[in-house]
């Protein structure tokens, strides 16, 4: 049983925009897979999915259509995340299984201490004090900022800043990490922390980059995400190596891949 | 506007006020203090003593103002610093104070006057406190007085945004003015019209930020009840 199984999802937003149009994959516990496309391609949605904040937040009760069974034409699909049906039910539980990191740390960082960030997924899993704490200092310490636990997350670089929020999320224990665009706005030096606390990681990783030499480094298999559907779901290098394939889709062959042309 | 640049312009960035006597004093009795301070500020009727210099305060106006300058000298507080932030403040609140002497006559520029002393005295009193112990040790002190949580989890946010929302319109106001080639004075109806669409948009991307901080925050776990980690079984 796959730890993520998504069958025919199909998404469009209120305004219209067709963002996912019969997405199906599957990931398994341990697994870690590269999202890659074109900007619009639908990947922060499909993230949005997994964590279900999407459609709508599952706000207004469960309003998630199963088996293709559209609902005011705007969803449609199967999403199951650890042997559970996506669904207003059991929202607590997928989240809990699924941590997702925001492309934007602001947007995630909004405690007033980086520790009382860190803190906040685990205290709302209802942990005792001593528990969260524990956590916390384990977080911080594997993503390196021990040291700035009791600082303002404002004062903190972007690179700080992006560690801190997956910090926030590694805390939680989840069973899937989902990334949207880690590597945006780093300098090469904390790219590289950030890829080599990834690589350190157990649970099973979706990223979501335009950064296909990470990608290639990290992840052994890639699904190429175009217009909102699934146009090549294959081995990394078979596909980061065919080049009209990603020039059709608005990408280009990574640097460390040119001698092989 | 660069981070550091943020930095220097903090609320809580005080420096040597770090190191002051009046920053060793426990959060919760300086802020205790404070609200009593503010609390005579604000319910004492003006009255005659001052009244020969123009300004109708009482003898508790005088002698809060009195602590206030006494509390910024041992908060190490810059007196150019505390008058540029109490100057800012002045402008808006005489802007809204003349609507008293225009709609009641010569008999409303004392009341204005009053107005705006108790004004200026209470926002003298918060930047001291503030200056001295810092934001994110304040809300601490609010919890610990036993003001409700969501007010305090609202105004951490409104902290933490605050500076998110200056870089955001400090990064707008760079680009227009990149793209600005002629000089117009400053009420000019162009620079009127420019500096309008510039709030619009701060506050059009506010709210997306915002939808984006929630769904963060559903993200990891957040029902509706602010938890807080001293407050964890």
């Amino acid at each position: 049983m796959p730890l993520v199984e998504i069958r025919n999802l199909s998404y469009r937003y209120p305004d219209g925009v067709l963002a996912l149009s019969d997405v199906s994959f599957a990931v398994d516990e341990g697994e870690c897979v590269g999202l890659v496309g074109p900007n619009g391609a639908g990947k922060s949605t499909l993230l949005w999915h997994l964590n279900g904040l999407l459609p709508e937040r599952l706000r207004e009760g469960p309003r998630w259509s199963s088996e293709g069974n559209h609902q005011a034409n705007s969803h449609a699909g199967v999403l199951r995340v650890a042997d559970m049906e996506l669904s207003a039910d059991n929202l607590p539980a997928v989240r809990r299984a699924v941590g997702l990191v925001f492309q934007d740390p602001d947007d995630q960082l909004f405690g007033t201490t980086v520790r009382e960030d860190v803190a906040f997924g685990p205290l709302n899993l209802g942990l005792s004090a001593d528990e969260v704490r524990l956590r916390v200092d384990a977080a911080l310490a594997v993503v390196g900022l021990s040291n700035v636990a009791e600082r303002l997350p404002h004062h903190l670089s972007v690179g700080e800043r992006k560690r801190a929020c997956l910090a926030g999320v590694l805390a939680c224990r989840p069973r899937l990490l989902a990334l949207d665009e880690p590597t945006a706005n780093l300098d090469p030096r904390a790219r590289r922390q950030l890829i080599r606390m990834l690589t350190q990681l157990d649970c099973a990783k979706l990223i979501a980059s335009h950064d296909l030499e990470m990608i290639l480094e990290i992840c052994p298999r890639v699904i190429l995400l175009d217009e909102g559907r699934v146009r090549a779901d294959d081995p990394t290098e078979s596909i980061l190596r065919d080049e009209p394939l990603l020039l059709a889709h608005g990408l280009e062959l990574p640097a460390s891949l040119w001698h092989g042309r | 506007m660069q981070p550091d640049q943020l930095e220097r312009q903090s609320l809580e960035r005080h420096g040597a006020a770090a190191a002051s006597p009046l920053a060793r004093i426990d959060p919760r009795v300086k802020l205790a203090v404070a609200v009593a301070l503010l609390i005579a500020t604000s319910v004492t009727q003006p009255w005659w003593f001052p009244v020969a210099l123009g300004v109708p305060l009482s003898l508790v106006h005088v002698a809060v103002a009195a602590a206030v300058v006494a509390a910024a000298w041992s908060a190490r507080l810059a007196w150019n610093d505390l008058a540029r932030r109490l100057a800012l403040f002045a402008i808006p609140l005489a802007i809204i104070g003349l609507s008293i002497p225009l709609s009641s006559g010569r008999a409303g520029w004392p009341i204005m006057a009053g107005v705006l002393a108790k004004g200026l005295l209470s926002f003298a009193i918060v930047i001291v406190l503030v200056h001295s112990t810092g934001f994110d040790r304040l809300l601490v002190a609010f919890r610990q007085l036993g003001a409700p949580k969501l007010l305090v989890a609202m105004l951490a946010s409104m902290y933490r945004y605050l500076f998110v929302l200056l870089e955001e319109l400090e990064r707008m106001r760079r680009a227009r003015r990149a793209r600005t080639f002629t000089r117009d004075a400053v009420l000019s109806p162009t620079a009127l019209k420019s500096g309008a669409g510039l709030i619009g948009m701060l506050l059009v991307r506010a709210s997306d930020r915002a939808e984006r901080v929630h769904a963060a925050m559903l993200a990891r776990g957040f029902d509706g009840e602010v938890r807080t980690l001293d407050e964890a079984p």
